[in-house]
């Protein structure tokens, strides 16, 4: 490793390559540069995303927020009420969990088993009902108008942080930006703080095969193009305009994460999950949501401050085109049953456990949250809509207590019976858990008037 | 009908079984290197008893006899897509039914002569409509979508071919009805409280069997298949049992439940009696078709994080 900006020092030799390969794991194109110290002196001063001193360490050196878009129930997973009326029940059991006094449904056995390792909030509220408004309320604590947009809390985490290597500090992985039908969530990058502060996406495929969008950059440029100085210039501005057209103003910062990321080997082994033995990939499970656990848990343990772990890209359960998200306005019972809950239930256990074997689980927060909950009450069609009066979160890692319940909701689940937990607070408490003091916050001018989940504390 | 309440928890359990969860790791590296070996050189057959009919490991589903050596069931063929293929047992090559469509399709249902082919497709958000389709005569009848969020579900055939059972929810109550093979007619067919699923037609067009959840969770019912009258609950188990199916020759059944920790595949005898195991392991084992021959199952078998069709043959 080079000491300038991290690159790969190759003794000024500059040996720059694309390829296009393997379509079992890690970067499937343009996924080839080695960078020589010349460089950084282009691509400006190499200590300008060096990281931001943090002072003691923060009992979250990471947080990964297991995003299910689309709003789970919460009746048919975590917050069961067998005893309400037929009307809001629903089809399914409960069964115990290692929680005394917690039952979850029968659709998630493995994850009743794991409990007493993480703590159950039930009492969460959330004041938009639609999706991208919703979305953008639960990632950011604010709405989305009047703007501006405030920005995301793994943003938040990462400019705190800063740039530690060469690995971005924010990472989305999934299939894209979420979004629902109509249009994305605001919410879901740099908000105030520029589009340079957005997740740099991760676009893993069923066959754990990763796309890094970003990358599009570097199109173009050639091992011919990089010894050309003039046409390297040339290439540049290609780059600086496409950046404009995006809206991003940053260039340099953009453009030398791009950059730093592929010219390092361990940076780029951080989304290669060809590395990890089959069995490991087995137990995650050849699916799309398995396969992005698994580079997400590979990203936790490359030390990325904030990593945004999506169910899906799109909110819809079964819509043409877009690919199984948790709304559940039609076959909530037969898709919970069917699909969504049984792969929760095999990937989160073994995210969960692999984060706990390899020690990492002390210094990484886990958060697995959504932007709503669903109607108690079973609509006409036999499922549930949205419901942003109630719904549930869990909580993992970084020392928070485990193996019990925040709060608690009414018997219908409609309401909580105890403090409502709002969007600010979820963002408030990761900020702080993740190393962020009330000052810190204040400087950066985010999340003003949050308070902490105390519980978690 | 009735809607008894639902105890939850606390109702006496005359199913049995496990109210804790299963273990939560899935098999330890040294098993699953010991099932690849006997993978490896067994070529796709598990056992004498069972053989392996896909190794793409795609997530699958619905599957479906158009014959005795044609399969049709459902594949995520994108991230966004479930998609109808036929498969030829015999040659092992397989292609989308509807090879242009990029709208989801799922739960197919063949007619006893194969002409007819029912299934659901996707339209707009959260928005699914029926579709029959005559192979013969190269024309399709359909239900569209009801206004809103709506959709149908789980299209089956009468034994004669005639009629297309399914269910739809209104109201609350998810029912079912049947159709004619133009979509004219329409019926309600069994109109109970909660959530009705998965019709099925005997062989001998006398009795339906279909899943509900009238008493609580869901049960397996039999009842007569000219009206829905007479129902009769076949399973007792606060697990879920779900997706029941006749054999060929009408006196077995065959079904999924969680009862024993987590989805396997048992068979009963009509009348609820004998309930048998037919699969165990720790990943799931869902969606059982009969084979034509009455002797055999084809199912979704979950092994080592893929999905693959299995076929099993049966005591």
């Amino acid at each position: 490793m080079s000491e300038v900006g991290g690159y790969e020092k190759l003794a000024g030799m500059i040996n720059v390559g694309q390829f296009r390969s393997r379509t079992c794991g890690g970067p499937t194109r343009r996924a080839f540069l080695k960078l020589g110290a010349s460089l950084p002196l282009v691509f400006g001063r190499p200590d300008l995303l060096s990281a931001v001193e943090t002072g003691s360490g923060p009992r979250a050196k990471s947080v990964l927020v297991v995003w299910l878009w689309g709003a789970p129930s919460h009746l048919d997973t975590f917050d069961p009420k067998p005893d309400a009326p037929s009307e809001y029940r629903g089809p399914f059991s409960t069964i115990a969990t290692r929680t005394p006094g917690v039952r979850f449904t029968d659709l998630l056995p493995r994850i009743a088993s794991i409990s007493d390792r993480f703590a159950l909030a039930r009492s969460h509220v959330s004041t938009q009902s639609g999706h991208p408004d919703g979305g953008t309320v639960a990632l950011t604590g604010f709405h989305e108008k009047p703007g501006p947009v405030q920005p995301n809390f793994g943003a938040i985490v990462a400019r705190h942080r800063g740039r530690d290597g060469d690995l971005p500090p924010f990472l989305s992985v999934g299939r894209g930006i979420i979004q629902d039908s109509v249009r994305i969530v605001e919410g879901y990058g740099g908000g105030t703080f520029g589009k340079a502060w957005d997740p740099f996406q991760v676009v893993v495929k069923n066959d754990g095969s990763v796309d890094l969008p970003a990358l599009d950059l570097l199109e173009g440029i050639t091992p011919g193009r990089i010894s050309d100085r003039r046409s390297l210039l040339k290439q540049i501005d290609v780059g600086r305009r496409r950046l404009a057209a995006a809206g991003i103003d940053d260039w340099e910062r953009t453009y030398q994460m791009a950059y730093g990321l592929l010219a390092n080997p361990s940076a780029r082994e951080a989304f290669d999950v060809t590395r990890e033995s089959e069995s490991t990939r087995q137990r995650y499970g050849y699916t799309h949501f398995g396969q992005s656990a698994l580079v997400a848990r590979r990203l936790i343990e490359a030390r990325v401050p904030f990593v945004q772990l999506n169910w899906s890209q799109t909110v819809e359960a079964i819509t043409p085109n877009f690919d199984f998200g948790w709304d559940t306005h039609i076959y909530n019972f037969e898709m919970l049953m069917d699909r969504h809950c049984p792969l929760l239930d095999r990937v989160l256990p073994e995210l969960m456990n692999d984060l706990q074997e390899r020690g990492l689980l002390e210094e990484t927060l886990v958060v697995v949250m959504s932007e709503f909950g669903r109607t108690p009450k079973i609509n006409p069609r036999a499922a549930r809509d949205h419901w942003p009066q109630c719904y549930f979160s869990l909580w993992s890692g970084a020392g928070v207590p485990t193996g019990g319940t925040i709060g608690e909701s009414d018997r219908l689940g409609e309401h909580p019976l105890t403090s409502p937990i709002t969007p600010l607070m979820v963002g408030t408490t990761i900020s702080e858990l993740a190393g962020m003091t009330t000052q810190d916050r204040a400087g950066l001018n985010v999340l003003p008037g949050g308070t902490l989940i105390d519980e978690l504390f | 009908m009735n809607c008894s309440s639902r105890t939850g928890v606390t109702r006496p359990d005359r199913g049995g079984g496990p109210d804790l969860f299963t273990p939560t790791r899935l098999p330890a590296a040294p098993v699953q290197l010991i099932l690849a070996l006997l993978v490896l050189t067994a070529t796709t057959t598990i056992s004498a008893a069972e053989r392996q009919l896909t190794d793409d490991h795609r997530y699958k589903r619905d599957p479906v006899f158009l014959d005795a050596n044609t399969l049709i069931y459902v594949v995520q063929a994108r991230p966004e897509q479930l998609q109808l293929v036929r498969r030829d047992l015999k040659s092992g090559k397989q292609r989308p039914v509807h090879k242009d469509e990029t709208r989801s399709e799922l739960e197919p249902a063949v007619s006893p002569d194969g002409r007819f082919l029912a299934f659901l497709q996707s339209r707009s958000a959260a928005s699914v409509g029926m579709v029959i389709e005559d192979t013969r005569q190269q024309t399709t009848a359909e239900i569209p979508p009801a206004s809103g969020f709506a959709g149908m579900r789980s299209p089956s055939f009468s034994h004669d071919g005639k009629r297309v059972l399914y269910v739809f929810a209104e109201g609350g109550r998810q029912k079912v009805f049947s159709c004619n093979t133009s979509a004219g007619d329409r019926k309600v067919l069994v109109d109970a409280s909660g959530i009705c699923n998965w019709p099925s037609v005997s062989r001998d067009g006398r009795m339906l069997l279909y899943g509900s959840t009238r008493d609580g969770n869901y049960e397996i019912y039999r009842a007569s298949a000219l009206d829905g009258s007479s129902p009769q609950r076949l399973t007792h188990h606060r697990a879920q049992d779900v997706r029941p199916r006749f054999s060929p020759d009408g006196r077995r059944v065959v079904f999924v439940s969680n009862r024993d920790g987590n989805r396997e595949i048992y068979v009963m005898g009509a009348d609820g009696s004998g309930v048998t195991r037919v699969t165990e392991h720790p990943e799931r084992d869902d969606y059982p078709t009969w084979h034509p021959d009455g002797k055999r199952i084809v199912y979704v078998a979950e092994r080592k994080g893929g999905f693959d069709l299995r076929m099993r043959d049966l005591p």
